[in-house]
Protein backbone atom coordinates (compact mmCIF):
# COMPACT_ATOMS: atom_id res chain seq x y z
CA UNK A 1 0.00 0.00 0.00
CA UNK A 2 1.49 3.55 -0.63
CA UNK A 3 3.02 5.01 2.07
CA UNK A 4 1.60 7.65 4.45
CA UNK A 5 2.20 11.65 3.03
CA UNK A 6 4.24 11.74 6.87
CA UNK A 7 6.68 9.60 6.13
CA UNK A 8 9.85 11.74 4.63
CA UNK A 9 10.57 11.17 1.03
CA UNK A 10 14.04 9.60 1.36
CA UNK A 11 12.75 7.57 3.95
CA UNK A 12 10.52 5.79 0.91
CA UNK A 13 13.10 5.89 -1.34
CA UNK A 14 14.96 3.55 1.07
CA UNK A 15 12.00 1.43 1.29
CA UNK A 16 11.39 1.25 -2.12
CA UNK A 17 15.32 0.06 -2.60
CA UNK A 18 15.22 -2.47 0.28
CA UNK A 19 12.51 -4.18 -1.23
CA UNK A 20 13.14 -3.88 -4.51
CA UNK A 21 16.44 -5.46 -3.70
CA UNK A 22 15.00 -8.33 -1.65
CA UNK A 23 12.71 -9.55 -4.57
CA UNK A 24 15.86 -9.49 -6.62
CA UNK A 25 17.86 -11.96 -4.74
CA UNK A 26 14.49 -14.13 -3.75
CA UNK A 27 13.92 -14.14 -7.79
CA UNK A 28 17.61 -14.69 -8.33
CA UNK A 29 18.08 -17.68 -6.36
CA UNK A 30 14.94 -19.31 -7.87
CA UNK A 31 15.74 -19.01 -11.08
CA UNK A 32 19.64 -20.31 -10.23
CA UNK A 33 18.41 -23.14 -8.55
CA UNK A 34 16.20 -23.84 -10.86
CA UNK A 35 19.08 -23.91 -13.74
CA UNK A 36 21.33 -25.88 -11.77
CA UNK A 37 19.01 -28.27 -10.70
CA UNK A 38 17.42 -29.02 -14.11
CA UNK A 39 20.43 -28.45 -15.71
CA UNK A 40 21.66 -32.33 -15.96
CA UNK A 41 18.79 -33.22 -17.75
CA UNK A 42 18.62 -30.53 -20.09
CA UNK A 43 22.22 -31.45 -21.18
CA UNK A 44 21.29 -34.90 -21.75
CA UNK A 45 18.57 -33.89 -23.96
CA UNK A 46 20.74 -31.21 -25.66
CA UNK A 47 22.97 -34.64 -26.45
CA UNK A 48 20.27 -36.37 -27.60
CA UNK A 49 19.14 -33.87 -29.62
CA UNK A 50 22.73 -33.35 -31.18
CA UNK A 51 23.00 -37.29 -31.97
CA UNK A 52 19.70 -37.48 -33.82
CA UNK A 53 21.04 -34.09 -35.74
CA UNK A 54 24.19 -36.08 -36.68
CA UNK A 55 21.70 -38.96 -37.79
CA UNK A 56 19.52 -36.56 -40.16
CA UNK A 57 22.85 -35.23 -41.46
CA UNK A 58 23.56 -38.79 -42.40
CA UNK A 59 20.83 -39.41 -43.85
CA UNK A 60 19.33 -42.34 -41.55
CA UNK A 61 16.79 -40.33 -40.09
CA UNK A 62 14.17 -38.82 -42.12
CA UNK A 63 12.09 -35.48 -41.55
CA UNK A 64 8.75 -36.02 -38.72
CA UNK A 65 10.38 -39.70 -37.80
CA UNK A 66 10.67 -40.04 -33.90
CA UNK A 67 11.95 -43.02 -33.46
CA UNK A 68 12.48 -44.25 -29.45
CA UNK A 69 16.02 -43.89 -28.06
CA UNK A 70 16.73 -47.37 -28.52
CA UNK A 71 15.55 -47.23 -31.99
CA UNK A 72 18.27 -43.99 -32.44
CA UNK A 73 21.30 -46.09 -30.29
CA UNK A 74 20.80 -48.96 -33.23
CA UNK A 75 20.65 -46.71 -36.41
CA UNK A 76 23.95 -44.60 -35.11
CA UNK A 77 25.76 -48.26 -34.09
CA UNK A 78 24.65 -49.29 -37.57
CA UNK A 79 24.75 -46.11 -39.68
CA UNK A 80 27.63 -44.71 -38.38
CA UNK A 81 31.45 -44.84 -37.50
CA UNK A 82 33.19 -42.69 -35.61
CA UNK A 83 36.77 -42.17 -36.52
CA UNK A 84 39.42 -39.78 -35.16
CA UNK A 85 41.13 -37.28 -37.56
CA UNK A 86 44.07 -35.42 -37.30
CA UNK A 87 43.51 -32.55 -39.07
CA UNK A 88 47.02 -31.02 -40.40
CA UNK A 89 48.21 -34.81 -42.22
CA UNK A 90 44.45 -35.81 -43.03
CA UNK A 91 45.30 -39.25 -41.65
CA UNK A 92 42.75 -41.11 -39.25
CA UNK A 93 44.64 -41.85 -35.67
CA UNK A 94 44.32 -44.97 -33.80
CA UNK A 95 41.15 -44.65 -31.32
CA UNK A 96 41.73 -43.63 -27.47
CA UNK A 97 41.93 -46.69 -26.02
CA UNK A 98 39.88 -45.31 -22.87
CA UNK A 99 37.85 -42.30 -22.13
CA UNK A 100 34.97 -40.74 -24.13
CA UNK A 101 34.96 -40.08 -27.47
CA UNK A 102 33.62 -36.29 -27.90
CA UNK A 103 36.56 -34.91 -29.03
CA UNK A 104 34.93 -31.54 -29.59
CA UNK A 105 36.19 -30.25 -26.60
CA UNK A 106 39.04 -28.27 -26.37
CA UNK A 107 41.76 -28.36 -23.69
CA UNK A 108 44.76 -26.75 -24.04
CA UNK A 109 46.69 -29.87 -24.08
CA UNK A 110 45.23 -31.29 -27.58
CA UNK A 111 44.54 -27.72 -28.87
CA UNK A 112 46.50 -25.50 -30.78
CA UNK A 113 45.62 -21.40 -31.66
CA UNK A 114 43.83 -21.03 -35.18
CA UNK A 115 45.29 -19.65 -38.01
CA UNK A 116 43.48 -16.49 -38.61
CA UNK A 117 40.10 -16.57 -40.19
CA UNK A 118 36.53 -14.63 -40.02
CA UNK A 119 34.41 -17.50 -38.79
CA UNK A 120 35.44 -16.60 -35.53
CA UNK A 121 37.45 -19.88 -34.77
CA UNK A 122 40.22 -19.11 -31.92
CA UNK A 123 41.37 -22.61 -31.15
CA UNK A 124 41.74 -25.76 -33.28
CA UNK A 125 41.91 -29.28 -31.76
CA UNK A 126 44.71 -31.46 -32.71
CA UNK A 127 42.47 -33.95 -33.61
CA UNK A 128 39.07 -33.69 -34.21
CA UNK A 129 35.92 -36.34 -34.44
CA UNK A 130 34.89 -37.06 -38.11
CA UNK A 131 31.78 -39.70 -38.65
CA UNK A 132 31.58 -42.50 -41.60
CA UNK A 133 28.43 -42.86 -42.91
CA UNK A 134 27.44 -46.59 -43.60
CA UNK A 135 24.91 -48.22 -45.53
CA UNK A 136 24.83 -51.93 -45.75
CA UNK A 137 28.41 -52.01 -44.41
CA UNK A 138 29.86 -50.17 -46.69
CA UNK A 139 31.34 -46.00 -46.26
CA UNK A 140 28.88 -43.71 -48.66
CA UNK A 141 30.35 -40.42 -47.27
CA UNK A 142 31.71 -38.72 -44.06
CA UNK A 143 30.26 -35.96 -41.51
CA UNK A 144 32.40 -33.68 -40.74
CA UNK A 145 31.55 -31.16 -37.62
CA UNK A 146 31.59 -27.51 -38.21
CA UNK A 147 30.98 -24.15 -36.73
CA UNK A 148 31.45 -20.49 -36.77
CA UNK A 149 29.97 -17.53 -35.73
CA UNK A 150 26.47 -16.16 -37.09
CA UNK A 151 24.84 -12.72 -36.25
CA UNK A 152 24.04 -13.32 -32.95
CA UNK A 153 25.78 -16.42 -31.45
CA UNK A 154 27.55 -19.48 -32.67
CA UNK A 155 26.33 -22.14 -35.48
CA UNK A 156 27.32 -25.71 -34.86
CA UNK A 157 26.29 -27.82 -37.65
CA UNK A 158 27.14 -31.60 -39.22
CA UNK A 159 28.75 -31.34 -43.23
CA UNK A 160 27.97 -34.63 -44.38
CA UNK A 161 29.81 -35.33 -47.91
CA UNK A 162 29.90 -37.87 -50.33
CA UNK A 163 32.59 -40.17 -49.83
CA UNK A 164 34.50 -38.65 -53.09
CA UNK A 165 34.92 -35.60 -50.51
CA UNK A 166 33.51 -33.05 -53.16
CA UNK A 167 29.57 -33.49 -52.93
CA UNK A 168 27.43 -32.18 -50.11
CA UNK A 169 25.29 -34.96 -48.89
CA UNK A 170 22.89 -32.43 -46.17
CA UNK A 171 24.04 -29.79 -43.81
CA UNK A 172 22.39 -30.15 -40.41
CA UNK A 173 22.70 -27.24 -37.42
CA UNK A 174 21.76 -28.75 -34.12
CA UNK A 175 22.76 -25.52 -32.25
CA UNK A 176 22.33 -21.58 -32.77
CA UNK A 177 20.90 -18.76 -31.41
CA UNK A 178 19.45 -17.16 -34.17
CA UNK A 179 16.60 -15.04 -34.75
CA UNK A 180 13.63 -17.47 -35.58
CA UNK A 181 12.38 -16.88 -39.05
CA UNK A 182 15.34 -15.26 -40.22
CA UNK A 183 18.59 -16.81 -38.87
CA UNK A 184 16.79 -19.40 -37.66
CA UNK A 185 15.69 -20.67 -41.05
CA UNK A 186 18.69 -22.02 -41.45
CA UNK A 187 16.54 -25.29 -39.75
CA UNK A 188 14.38 -25.23 -42.06
CA UNK A 189 13.54 -27.91 -44.76
CA UNK A 190 13.07 -25.89 -47.25
CA UNK A 191 16.54 -24.37 -46.63
CA UNK A 192 18.19 -27.41 -46.66
CA UNK A 193 16.85 -29.17 -49.28
CA UNK A 194 19.48 -26.40 -51.77
CA UNK A 195 22.00 -28.08 -50.23
CA UNK A 196 22.21 -31.96 -51.56
CA UNK A 197 24.16 -32.18 -54.61
CA UNK A 198 26.31 -28.70 -54.02
CA UNK A 199 30.09 -29.15 -55.00
CA UNK A 200 33.03 -27.91 -53.39
CA UNK A 201 35.84 -27.79 -55.99
CA UNK A 202 36.41 -27.13 -59.08
CA UNK A 203 38.55 -29.28 -61.67
CA UNK A 204 41.16 -26.85 -60.43
CA UNK A 205 41.11 -27.95 -56.86
CA UNK A 206 39.95 -24.20 -55.96
CA UNK A 207 37.22 -24.47 -53.22
CA UNK A 208 34.10 -22.26 -54.62
CA UNK A 209 31.39 -23.48 -52.28
CA UNK A 210 30.10 -20.22 -51.33
CA UNK A 211 26.53 -19.17 -49.84
CA UNK A 212 25.07 -16.17 -51.65
CA UNK A 213 22.60 -14.60 -54.11
CA UNK A 214 22.93 -17.00 -57.70
CA UNK A 215 23.56 -14.42 -60.36
CA UNK A 216 21.87 -13.18 -63.91
CA UNK A 217 23.29 -14.27 -66.65
CA UNK A 218 25.72 -10.99 -69.12
CA UNK A 219 23.20 -9.60 -70.61
CA UNK A 220 23.74 -9.11 -74.30
CA UNK A 221 25.52 -6.53 -76.40
CA UNK A 222 23.13 -4.32 -75.88
CA UNK A 223 24.33 -1.21 -74.64
CA UNK A 224 22.90 -0.61 -70.95
CA UNK A 225 21.76 2.01 -70.08
CA UNK A 226 20.33 3.55 -66.26
CA UNK A 227 16.96 3.05 -67.98
CA UNK A 228 17.12 -0.55 -68.91
CA UNK A 229 15.77 -3.00 -66.86
CA UNK A 230 17.86 -5.91 -65.94
CA UNK A 231 16.62 -9.07 -66.08
CA UNK A 232 16.45 -10.55 -63.05
CA UNK A 233 13.71 -13.22 -63.16
CA UNK A 234 14.34 -16.19 -61.39
CA UNK A 235 14.38 -18.43 -64.52
CA UNK A 236 17.11 -16.18 -65.88
CA UNK A 237 19.82 -16.77 -62.67
CA UNK A 238 22.69 -19.00 -64.31
CA UNK A 239 23.30 -22.63 -62.93
CA UNK A 240 25.91 -22.96 -60.28
CA UNK A 241 26.71 -25.66 -58.63
CA UNK A 242 28.78 -24.60 -56.33
CA UNK A 243 26.75 -21.44 -55.11
CA UNK A 244 23.62 -22.18 -52.25
CA UNK A 245 21.44 -19.05 -52.03
CA UNK A 246 21.23 -17.42 -48.71
CA UNK A 247 18.51 -16.44 -46.58
CA UNK A 248 16.60 -13.23 -47.33
CA UNK A 249 16.32 -10.87 -44.07
CA UNK A 250 19.05 -13.22 -42.50
CA UNK A 251 22.15 -11.66 -44.35
CA UNK A 252 24.39 -11.97 -41.66
CA UNK A 253 23.74 -15.35 -40.99
CA UNK A 254 24.05 -16.90 -44.23
CA UNK A 255 27.44 -14.96 -44.80
CA UNK A 256 28.29 -16.83 -41.69
CA UNK A 257 27.42 -20.19 -42.79
CA UNK A 258 29.83 -19.62 -46.09
CA UNK A 259 32.24 -18.47 -44.27
CA UNK A 260 32.43 -20.84 -41.84
CA UNK A 261 32.40 -24.08 -44.76
CA UNK A 262 35.00 -22.22 -46.56
CA UNK A 263 37.28 -21.95 -43.30
CA UNK A 264 36.36 -26.10 -42.51
CA UNK A 265 36.96 -27.10 -45.95
CA UNK A 266 39.68 -25.15 -46.89
CA UNK A 267 43.85 -26.11 -45.87
CA UNK A 268 43.18 -24.99 -42.63
CA UNK A 269 41.29 -27.60 -41.32
CA UNK A 270 39.97 -30.35 -43.18
CA UNK A 271 41.59 -29.62 -46.26
CA UNK A 272 44.11 -32.22 -46.12
CA UNK A 273 41.66 -34.88 -45.15
CA UNK A 274 39.34 -33.62 -48.30
CA UNK A 275 42.47 -34.01 -50.78
CA UNK A 276 42.94 -37.80 -49.55
CA UNK A 277 39.41 -38.00 -50.07
CA UNK A 278 39.07 -37.11 -53.64
CA UNK A 279 42.33 -38.63 -54.60
CA UNK A 280 41.27 -41.72 -53.18
CA UNK A 281 43.63 -42.41 -50.54
CA UNK A 282 42.00 -43.05 -47.62
CA UNK A 283 41.86 -46.46 -46.56
CA UNK A 284 37.97 -47.23 -45.14
CA UNK A 285 38.82 -50.29 -43.68
CA UNK A 286 41.80 -49.42 -41.91
CA UNK A 287 41.48 -49.47 -38.36
CA UNK B 1 -16.86 -22.22 -2.06
CA UNK B 2 -18.57 -19.16 -2.25
CA UNK B 3 -20.29 -17.45 -5.23
CA UNK B 4 -17.73 -14.69 -5.36
CA UNK B 5 -14.90 -17.56 -5.81
CA UNK B 6 -16.49 -19.15 -8.09
CA UNK B 7 -17.25 -16.08 -10.21
CA UNK B 8 -14.05 -15.40 -10.42
CA UNK B 9 -13.32 -18.70 -10.99
CA UNK B 10 -15.82 -19.02 -13.83
CA UNK B 11 -16.21 -15.26 -15.09
CA UNK B 12 -13.02 -16.08 -17.31
CA UNK B 13 -14.04 -18.92 -19.13
CA UNK B 14 -16.72 -17.28 -21.25
CA UNK B 15 -18.08 -13.61 -20.21
CA UNK B 16 -14.56 -12.02 -19.13
CA UNK B 17 -12.35 -14.73 -21.57
CA UNK B 18 -8.89 -12.75 -21.33
CA UNK B 19 -9.13 -13.11 -25.14
CA UNK B 20 -12.02 -12.99 -26.75
CA UNK B 21 -13.65 -10.05 -24.11
CA UNK B 22 -10.67 -8.75 -22.89
CA UNK B 23 -8.45 -8.71 -25.97
CA UNK B 24 -5.33 -9.52 -23.90
CA UNK B 25 -2.53 -12.24 -25.10
CA UNK B 26 -3.16 -12.31 -28.45
CA UNK B 27 -0.53 -12.72 -30.16
CA UNK B 28 0.98 -15.67 -28.26
CA UNK B 29 -2.50 -17.08 -29.85
CA UNK B 30 -1.71 -16.35 -33.28
CA UNK B 31 2.07 -18.03 -32.82
CA UNK B 32 1.58 -21.43 -31.54
CA UNK B 33 -1.86 -22.38 -32.45
CA UNK B 34 -0.60 -24.57 -36.01
CA UNK B 35 -0.75 -27.49 -33.94
CA UNK B 36 -2.95 -28.51 -30.73
CA UNK B 37 0.25 -30.29 -28.59
CA UNK B 38 2.41 -26.78 -29.22
CA UNK B 39 -1.34 -24.92 -28.05
CA UNK B 40 -1.68 -27.21 -24.95
CA UNK B 41 1.80 -26.83 -23.63
CA UNK B 42 1.29 -23.10 -23.80
CA UNK B 43 -1.58 -23.15 -21.79
CA UNK B 44 -0.39 -25.70 -19.45
CA UNK B 45 2.92 -22.89 -19.53
CA UNK B 46 0.42 -19.70 -19.26
CA UNK B 47 -1.69 -21.15 -17.09
CA UNK B 48 0.97 -21.72 -14.38
CA UNK B 49 2.78 -18.69 -14.68
CA UNK B 50 -0.36 -16.82 -14.21
CA UNK B 51 -1.24 -18.71 -11.18
CA UNK B 52 2.00 -18.05 -9.72
CA UNK B 53 2.40 -14.62 -10.64
CA UNK B 54 -1.11 -14.12 -9.30
CA UNK B 55 -0.34 -15.65 -6.18
CA UNK B 56 2.94 -14.22 -5.29
CA UNK B 57 1.79 -10.35 -6.38
CA UNK B 58 -1.25 -10.64 -4.29
CA UNK B 59 0.85 -12.34 -1.06
CA UNK B 60 3.06 -8.92 -1.38
CA UNK B 61 0.19 -6.67 -2.24
CA UNK B 62 0.38 -5.11 1.32
CA UNK B 63 4.04 -4.59 1.30
CA UNK B 64 5.25 -3.60 -2.42
CA UNK B 65 5.70 0.13 -2.52
CA UNK B 66 3.79 1.90 -5.26
CA UNK B 67 6.43 3.41 -6.87
CA UNK B 68 8.08 0.07 -8.17
CA UNK B 69 4.81 -1.53 -8.45
CA UNK B 70 5.06 -2.63 -11.87
CA UNK B 71 8.86 -3.24 -12.17
CA UNK B 72 7.99 -5.98 -9.00
CA UNK B 73 5.76 -7.63 -10.94
CA UNK B 74 7.18 -7.90 -13.83
CA UNK B 75 10.22 -9.21 -12.28
CA UNK B 76 8.40 -11.92 -10.55
CA UNK B 77 6.39 -12.42 -13.69
CA UNK B 78 10.18 -12.98 -15.90
CA UNK B 79 11.35 -15.63 -12.98
CA UNK B 80 8.32 -17.78 -13.16
CA UNK B 81 8.71 -17.51 -17.41
CA UNK B 82 12.33 -18.17 -17.07
CA UNK B 83 12.01 -21.21 -14.21
CA UNK B 84 9.35 -22.60 -16.74
CA UNK B 85 11.24 -22.43 -19.69
CA UNK B 86 14.28 -24.21 -17.51
CA UNK B 87 11.19 -26.76 -16.96
CA UNK B 88 10.59 -27.45 -20.47
CA UNK B 89 13.68 -27.88 -21.45
CA UNK B 90 14.87 -30.70 -19.20
CA UNK B 91 11.30 -32.60 -19.41
CA UNK B 92 9.47 -32.01 -22.69
CA UNK B 93 12.79 -31.26 -25.03
CA UNK B 94 11.18 -31.52 -28.65
CA UNK B 95 7.78 -29.39 -27.89
CA UNK B 96 10.12 -26.87 -25.92
CA UNK B 97 12.15 -26.24 -29.36
CA UNK B 98 8.97 -26.09 -31.41
CA UNK B 99 7.48 -23.56 -29.07
CA UNK B 100 11.18 -21.87 -29.07
CA UNK B 101 10.83 -17.88 -28.21
CA UNK B 102 7.11 -18.17 -27.41
CA UNK B 103 7.88 -19.33 -24.22
CA UNK B 104 9.92 -16.21 -23.08
CA UNK B 105 7.40 -14.37 -24.82
CA UNK B 106 4.72 -14.95 -22.41
CA UNK B 107 6.81 -12.41 -20.10
CA UNK B 108 5.29 -10.01 -22.32
CA UNK B 109 1.73 -11.49 -22.61
CA UNK B 110 -0.70 -8.71 -21.34
CA UNK B 111 -2.98 -11.20 -19.81
CA UNK B 112 -0.96 -11.74 -17.24
CA UNK B 113 0.74 -8.17 -16.00
CA UNK B 114 -3.24 -7.36 -16.60
CA UNK B 115 -4.51 -9.65 -14.32
CA UNK B 116 -1.80 -8.93 -11.76
CA UNK B 117 -2.27 -5.31 -11.75
CA UNK B 118 -6.06 -5.15 -11.94
CA UNK B 119 -6.62 -8.16 -9.79
CA UNK B 120 -4.05 -9.58 -7.10
CA UNK B 121 -3.24 -5.93 -6.36
CA UNK B 122 -6.01 -6.04 -4.84
CA UNK B 123 -7.47 -9.41 -3.44
CA UNK B 124 -6.36 -12.21 -1.34
CA UNK B 125 -4.40 -14.83 -2.29
CA UNK B 126 -7.27 -17.36 -2.61
CA UNK B 127 -9.26 -15.65 -4.50
CA UNK B 128 -5.73 -14.24 -7.04
CA UNK B 129 -5.38 -17.60 -7.76
CA UNK B 130 -8.75 -18.64 -8.47
CA UNK B 131 -9.01 -15.82 -11.25
CA UNK B 132 -5.73 -17.69 -12.45
CA UNK B 133 -7.17 -20.78 -13.05
CA UNK B 134 -10.51 -19.24 -14.47
CA UNK B 135 -8.26 -16.92 -17.00
CA UNK B 136 -5.57 -19.75 -17.95
CA UNK B 137 -8.82 -21.82 -18.48
CA UNK B 138 -10.39 -19.14 -20.56
CA UNK B 139 -7.05 -18.99 -22.64
CA UNK B 140 -6.76 -22.30 -23.03
CA UNK B 141 -10.15 -22.93 -24.55
CA UNK B 142 -9.44 -20.08 -27.06
CA UNK B 143 -6.23 -21.52 -27.76
CA UNK B 144 -7.43 -25.01 -28.18
CA UNK B 145 -10.34 -24.21 -29.89
CA UNK B 146 -8.42 -22.14 -32.69
CA UNK B 147 -5.79 -24.79 -32.58
CA UNK B 148 -7.96 -27.64 -33.29
CA UNK B 149 -9.30 -25.82 -36.14
CA UNK B 150 -6.19 -24.52 -37.38
CA UNK B 151 -4.72 -28.26 -37.27
CA UNK B 152 -7.49 -30.12 -38.40
CA UNK B 153 -8.41 -28.24 -41.79
CA UNK B 154 -4.82 -27.29 -42.67
CA UNK B 155 -3.02 -30.39 -42.34
CA UNK B 156 -6.39 -33.30 -41.61
CA UNK B 157 -4.67 -34.14 -38.34
CA UNK B 158 -5.62 -33.96 -34.49
CA UNK B 159 -2.63 -34.27 -32.22
CA UNK B 160 -0.28 -35.49 -34.98
CA UNK B 161 -2.88 -38.14 -35.73
CA UNK B 162 -4.39 -38.30 -38.61
CA UNK B 163 -8.10 -37.50 -38.84
CA UNK B 164 -9.25 -36.71 -41.96
CA UNK B 165 -6.73 -38.17 -44.88
CA UNK B 166 -5.21 -35.96 -47.08
CA UNK B 167 -5.33 -36.43 -51.05
CA UNK B 168 -1.57 -36.90 -50.31
CA UNK B 169 -1.93 -40.08 -48.07
CA UNK B 170 -4.91 -41.68 -50.72
CA UNK B 171 -7.82 -39.77 -49.14
CA UNK B 172 -10.26 -36.82 -50.69
CA UNK B 173 -9.39 -33.76 -48.48
CA UNK B 174 -7.58 -31.16 -49.61
CA UNK B 175 -4.91 -29.30 -46.76
CA UNK B 176 -6.03 -25.79 -46.44
CA UNK B 177 -2.76 -23.73 -46.35
CA UNK B 178 -3.97 -20.73 -45.18
CA UNK B 179 -5.08 -22.39 -42.05
CA UNK B 180 -1.28 -22.05 -41.45
CA UNK B 181 -0.54 -19.20 -41.38
CA UNK B 182 -0.81 -16.18 -39.00
CA UNK B 183 -3.86 -14.48 -40.49
CA UNK B 184 -6.00 -17.74 -40.33
CA UNK B 185 -5.57 -17.35 -36.46
CA UNK B 186 -7.02 -14.22 -36.54
CA UNK B 187 -9.86 -14.96 -38.63
CA UNK B 188 -10.90 -17.57 -36.57
CA UNK B 189 -10.31 -15.32 -33.47
CA UNK B 190 -12.87 -12.61 -34.72
CA UNK B 191 -15.52 -15.90 -35.30
CA UNK B 192 -15.00 -16.19 -31.82
CA UNK B 193 -15.69 -12.84 -30.70
CA UNK B 194 -18.52 -12.44 -32.97
CA UNK B 195 -20.22 -16.19 -31.88
CA UNK B 196 -19.76 -15.15 -27.99
CA UNK B 197 -21.28 -12.07 -28.47
CA UNK B 198 -24.41 -13.45 -30.32
CA UNK B 199 -24.64 -15.79 -27.40
CA UNK B 200 -23.89 -12.84 -24.91
CA UNK B 201 -25.27 -9.93 -26.14
CA UNK B 202 -24.36 -8.51 -22.93
CA UNK B 203 -21.06 -8.21 -24.21
CA UNK B 204 -21.81 -6.22 -27.22
CA UNK B 205 -20.39 -2.90 -26.52
CA UNK B 206 -21.43 0.52 -26.74
CA UNK B 207 -20.24 2.30 -29.87
CA UNK B 208 -18.21 5.97 -28.88
CA UNK B 209 -19.96 7.81 -30.66
CA UNK B 210 -23.23 6.82 -30.07
CA UNK B 211 -24.23 5.47 -32.86
CA UNK B 212 -26.73 2.66 -32.69
CA UNK B 213 -27.55 0.21 -35.73
CA UNK B 214 -31.15 -0.10 -34.72
CA UNK B 215 -31.76 3.85 -34.01
CA UNK B 216 -30.51 4.56 -37.60
CA UNK B 217 -33.01 6.80 -38.09
CA UNK B 218 -33.28 8.72 -35.28
CA UNK B 219 -30.87 12.00 -35.21
CA UNK B 220 -27.56 11.68 -33.90
CA UNK B 221 -27.02 12.28 -30.34
CA UNK B 222 -25.36 15.33 -29.75
CA UNK B 223 -22.40 15.45 -27.79
CA UNK B 224 -22.89 17.45 -24.33
CA UNK B 225 -22.25 21.01 -24.26
CA UNK B 226 -18.66 21.13 -22.12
Amino acid sequence: MPTSRNEPIASERWRAFRFAAIVCVVCSLAVSVAAVALGPAQEKNAARFREQQLLRAAGHLREGEAPSAEAVRDRYARGLRERRLDLRSGHYLPKRAAGPERLLSMEATDSREAPPNEAGIKRLPEAIAVYEILEEGQVVGVVLPVQGKGLWSTLWGYLALEADGNTVRNLVFYEHGETPGLGGEIDSARWRALWPGTRLVDERGELRLTVGKRLPPATSQEPRDADTPHDTRAGALVEDDFRVDAIAGATITSQGVGTMLRFWLGADAFGPYLARLRAREVDFDEL
Amino acid sequence: MSSESMRALRDPFFDHNPIAVQMLGICSALAVTTRLQTALVMSIAVTAVLVFSNLGVSLLRNAIPSSIRIVVELTIIASLVIVTDQILKAYAYSISRQLSIFVGLIITNCMILGRAETFAMRNGPAMSVLDGVGNGVGYALVLLLVAACRELFGTGRLFGSSVLLTVEEGGFFVPNGLMLLSPAAFFLIGLLVWALRTFRPALIDEPLSGYRPDRAHAPMPRPEAP
